[in-house]
């Protein structure tokens, strides 16, 4: 099968199916319009001057957020001409042979997959979501410098037609051939796309003589040109667009990570542009920048991942941003430690520029060199990890609601953290050298790149859709299509991950037959990630045409926990002026998480309140810890007489503590230590537990001391006995801890205010 | 012709900056911001992205063409340079508009309402980036240098002619800043009298660089592609010259604005960027004079 017709048949095939199902979508729309009106019949042909209307406004607009939509399409295009390549490499990885597709194929595969994922689509996508809410988020009437932003965009249409003219050419060629001279369209033939790897690396890139490789070099600096135009325009945004009331204190988490993004981005870019173009001079006009006898390959490297790895972050933090900003929503609490947060963003940003050599362990740099990028690399998982444990903070003890950007925060968390730790041990030098070019360096970063990076582009589709839309998407399938998604990119990248760990080197079109049914695994689950994004597609499309339009502005009940943040109020007043929908405000508002105010008070002050508490609670512990004891005692009575529990035990207890070894004295000491220590114990614990101190969680930390008892107070039962003492053991202990848990709920205890404020919701 | 796709009655433009229009918690009229906004800075529409964007693109692909006809030999290299000149002339009609429209026209009418210091800081960050783009190329130096050195091919690098281009480009900037100081005396003459001087001595750098070039390919046959020391010399001073041609473009449209009375004390915030452009690349000159130039002949 020829490899450009298959992938552009693809491409077209599944364009034009979005194409043919808007205009189904328009014809059947017989529904309510967003506006509460019925589309007049002039409305549903499209005439000549309107088209033509339209095709001028977004030609020529300068509108942050249509610009913001125009980058989002373009975006998804890439996405998806990358997303051809990734399934095409993945069916021709069925099988162990070069069979479906040459190896020259599968090369050119893996190559133009990489460079159309990383360079077309993440950025533009994060910069069109970040053009259209950006300045709402802030309040500003526009990016700074509108028309720059207008320049910035329309720079990456010509800079993806250059990157992947091999294709085009390819395809056009064929087309012409059947009906022109082939000698005349020897410059079509003569392109082809490049198999050198998104990497670069010279000599390959310099030595093939492919020309497309010329154009993939310029199509690749002018979009360094866009993406370092629009971060520029976004720092210079955010520090003088917003609106008079939005502090740098009260800047939103998208914000703050798009203002560290640009900043990266700003220096990362121009960087790789002159390297590219160094790397044009090399290949047509005889420099050395790159040449074994110039420069030197390892050069190229160096700038290429002084670009590469900072880049990792450009698309990672408008991730964390986007999580950050929309997972409190779902969950009914302000993001936790908001501060520490966006410590952790500059951290990451400045960090990004000190790991880049780690990609280098295997070329024989110096190992001082290698040792301290080693350091750094490890060091870098520090403040992402505090991100993670601050967004799992925020779940906790949360207000949780089933939605489908709920499923793709949590399930990017978790494979956020999967792919991080498999990049803390890919940065320590003796394991990167093992893990080197296999397969567990392409499921490390793809469960990043994969595993958090869309997952947050869909939630954001989905939560902003009533923003964008004026409609609400249909929920029974984002939920759907947000699981199959998580689910495919866990399977999918652990599996690569696997097949890293048995060592199989990537990059080949070949591989040793036992390794079938793990990439098979690997092949399905692509397919299910391919599946899922058709779905959204399918359902954004449709819901725009067909979706319910939204009551009012607060779709996601964000006001009842005061998040209705500045871009619904946006939406709001926005209802409000087109179709008279007055704001609505909820019955019961309750804040979301604030922290409580700390009065200040002198430290005997302080000693006081703290001693009273702890009286407090020691009082009530040890009430709960009698009603616990003794009603511990009668299940243990009654397993006494039957025989499975030896008083003995007792005994030995008192004898432990050095008094006279007497049944009486260990049974008091028993009480007594189940009236202090162990209701202590729970209360302290208690603040880690999940959920309330409540019964379930007597029950669960009485299920865990009673492993300790049955241990300590063995006295050598066997068989049945062994099992009857097992599960007295375990029902006196269920006793004691709903006994006490009980007791405590009872008589109440004293708890910090702000637990109270949400959790009994 | 360029205001035309913008009448300020335009309704769309109008609804376009009312709904991103500012929100303030005192819940004030909305349009006494947005209106101020509205007729200057926030039309919606303009056609110069398209078209600047569009000759950016002609740019780059016309070099690719000229690349696969010069050394693949499959399409005469003429199409290429063709078209890479016709995509130039595009671009630079484009950024003129651009320019126009954004930024001349408003000062002129003076209803530019963002600050001085925004557009000094954007050119702050500007040159941020460009520290990085000169960076990789002087990294390349630094690598030949403590590799592969001494090479083949040095020539005679240290002569007179480095010096005196030195020393133009060097007053250069200092006449600039004495012309910006005599803009804020309110000198309208002695302004316009230093910044043509910082036009000449531009122009006159501008004409060394092609003198030494002149001398270095021709009389001494030393060429980009000479070897490990030809690649650094005509990338860095090749990098730096095409900044200073940038820069002799961006002052002669100080000139001609100047001449035109554009300027004040109040009205100086493109003299001030120029400024900053123009002293960072009399910098990085500096530094390029005593690393490549001085430290490839000690």
């Amino acid at each position: 099968m020829n490899r450009a017709l298959v992938e552009m048949t693809l491409l077209v095939a599944i364009l034009s199916s979005c194409l043919l199902l808007v205009v189904y979508a328009r014809h059947r729309q017989a529904s309510a319009q967003p506006d509460g009106g019925y589309p007049v019949i002039g409305e549903r042909g499209v005439s000549v001057s309107t088209a033509r209307a339209e095709a001028v406004r977004w030609l020529m607009t300068t509108n942050h957020r249509e610009i913001g939509l125009l980058y989002i399409a373009f975006g998804t295009v890439a996405a998806l001409w990358g997303g051809v390549d990734a399934m095409m490499m993945r069916t021709h990885l069925l099988t162990p042979a070069a069979d479906i597709w040459t190896e020259q194929t599968y090369n050119e595969l893996f190559t133009t997959h990489g460079l159309t994922m990383l360079i077309f689509f993440v950025a533009p996508v994060f910069f069109g979501i970040g053009n259209y809410f950006l300045p709402l988020l802030i309040g500003a009437d526009d990016m700074a410098f509108p028309r720059l932003n207008a320049v910035g965009f329309w720079m990456l249409p010509p800079a993806l037609v250059l990157s992947r003219l091999g294709i085009l050419a390819e395809v056009t060629g064929k087309a012409l051939s059947l009906i022109v001279p082939s000698e005349w369209i020897s410059f079509l033939l003569a392109l082809r796309e490049p198999a050198i790897g998104w990497t670069l690396y010279p000599p390959l890139s310099s030595a093939t003589q492919n020309p497309q490789i010329n154009f993939l070099l310029l199509g690749l600096h002018l979009s360094g040109i866009a993406t370092t135009i629009a971060a520029i325009n976004f720092i210079v945004t955010i520090v003088y667009e917003r609106a008079d009331d939005v502090g740098w204190d009260d800047l939103d988490m998208f914000s703050w990570n798009m203002l560290v993004t640009s900043g990266i981005a700003m220096f990362a870019f121009p960087l790789l542009g002159s390297a590219l173009l160094m790397l044009l001079f090399d290949r047509n006009f005889g420099t050395t920048f790159f040449a074994t006898e110039g420069g030197s390959p390892i050069l190229w490297q160096h700038l290429f991942w002084f670009w590469g790895h900072p880049e990792v972050y450009i698309i990672f933090l408008p991730a964390a941003g986007l999580l950050s900003h929309i997972l409190p929503k779902f969950v009914g609490r302000r993001l936790f430690g908001f501060k520490f947060v966006v410590y952790s963003t500059f951290a990451i940003g400045v960090l990004s520029f000190g790991v880049w050599a780690h990609h280098m362990f295997t070329t024989g740099i110096d190992p001082r060199v290698r040792a301290s990028f080693m350091a750094t690399s490890v060091a870098i998982a520090v403040p992402s990890a505090i991100k993670v444990f601050n967004w799992i903070t925020t779940i906790w003890n949360g207000n949780v609601k089933l939605a489908a950007p709920t499923i793709l925060c949590v399930g990017g968390i978790g494979t956020f953290i999967y792919g991080g730790i498999t990049g803390v041990f890919l940065a320590v030098i003796p394991v990167d050298i093992l893990y080197h070019d296999t397969y567990y360096v392409v499921g490390h970063f793809h469960l990043i790149l994969m595993g958090i990076i869309p997952l947050m582009m869909f939630a954001a589709s989905y939560y902003w859709y009533p923003v964008l839309t004026g409609r609400m998407y249909d929920r029974r399938l984002a939920i759907f299509q947000s699981v199959l998604l998580v689910f495919g990119s866990a399977l999918t990248f652990a599996t690569l991950v696997v097949i890293g760990f048995l060592e199989l080197p990537r990059r080949y079109a070949t591989y040793p037959p036992e390794f079938v049914p793990l990439q098979v695994v690997a092949t399905v689950g692509s397919y299910l990630i391919g599946l899922s994004v058709l779905l959204w597609l399918y359902n954004v499309l449709w819901s725009y045409f067909h979706g319910d339009p939204i009551e009012n502005a607060d779709p996601w009940d964000l006001k009842s926990t005061e998040q209705f943040t500045r871009e619904w109020q946006w939406l709001e007043d926005k209802l409000e002026r087109e179709r008279g929908i007055e704001p609505v405000e909820p019955e019961e508002v309750r804040p979301s998480y604030v922290p409580p105010t700390e009065v200040e008070k002198t430290f005997s002050e302080q000693l006081l309140t703290v001693g009273r508490r702890v009286g407090n609670n020691a009082i009530v512990g040890a009430a709960g810890g009698l009603v616990g004891t003794l009603l511990m005692s009668g299940v243990l009575f009654a397993a006494v007489t039957l025989g499975v529990f030896d008083l003995a035990s007792f005994a030995d207890l008192a004898g432990l503590v050095g008094l006279p070894a007497t049944v009486g004295l260990g049974y008091l000491i028993f009480l007594v230590g189940g009236m202090t220590v162990w209701p202590l114990l729970f209360l302290t614990l208690g603040e880690y537990l999940p959920g309330e101190l409540n019964l379930v969680t007597g029950l669960g930390y009485a299920t865990v001391i009673s492993t300790g008892f049955a241990i300590a107070f063995y006295a050598g039962q066997i068989g049945l006995e062994l099992v009857g003492y097992l599960v007295f053991t375990l029902v006196a202990h269920w006793a004691y801890g709903l006994g006490l848990a009980g007791t405590l709920e009872y008589l109440g205890v004293y708890r910090p205010p702000r637990r109270r404020s949400y959790e009994r919701d | 012709m360029g205001n035309g796709a913008e009448t300020p009655g335009d309704p769309t433009e109008t609804s376009g900056s009312d709904v991103t229009g500012r929100r303030d918690a005192s819940d004030e009229p909305r349009h006494d911001l947005g209106d101020h906004a509205d007729h200057d800075e926030h039309e919606h529409r303009s056609r110069w992205p398209l078209v600047a964007a569009a000759g950016a693109g002609g740019l780059y692909a016309g070099f690719g063409v000229y690349l696969l006809g010069s050394v693949a030999d499959v399409a005469p290299p003429a199409v290429g340079i063709g078209l890479a000149g016709v995509g130039a002339v595009v671009l630079l009609v484009g950024l003129a508009g651009w320019l126009e429209q954004a930024f001349l026209a408003p000062a002129r009418a003076g209803t530019s309402h963002k600050s001085r210091e925004s557009y000094v800081d954007t050119t702050v960050l500007f040159l941020a980036t460009d520290v990085s783009t000169f960076g990789a190329v002087f990294v390349y130096y630094f690598f030949i240098r403590v590799g592969t050195w001494p090479p083949q091919e040095l020539p005679p690098l240290l002569s007179s002619l480095v010096l005196v281009n030195t020393l133009v480009l060097l007053s250069s900037s200092v006449t600039l800043h004495y012309a910006h100081e005599a803009l804020d005396h309110g000198r309208r003459r002695r302004f316009l009298g230093l910044l043509g001087t910082t036009l000449v001595l531009g122009v006159l750098f501008l004409g060394g660089q092609v003198y030494e070039y002149y001398e270095f390919v021709v009389r001494e046959g030393f060429t980009l592609s000479s070897g490990v020391f030809g690649s650094a010399f005509f990338g860095l001073t090749g990098l730096h010259g095409f900044h200073v041609t940038l820069g002799v473009a961006a002052i002669a449209i100080l000139c001609w604005r100047a001449l035109r009375g554009d300027y004040g004390t109040e009205r100086d915030t493109s003299v001030a960027t120029v400024s900053l452009y123009w002293h960072f690349v009399d910098a990085v000159w500096l530094f390029l004079v005593l690393v490549l130039y001085g430290g490839a002949a000690v």
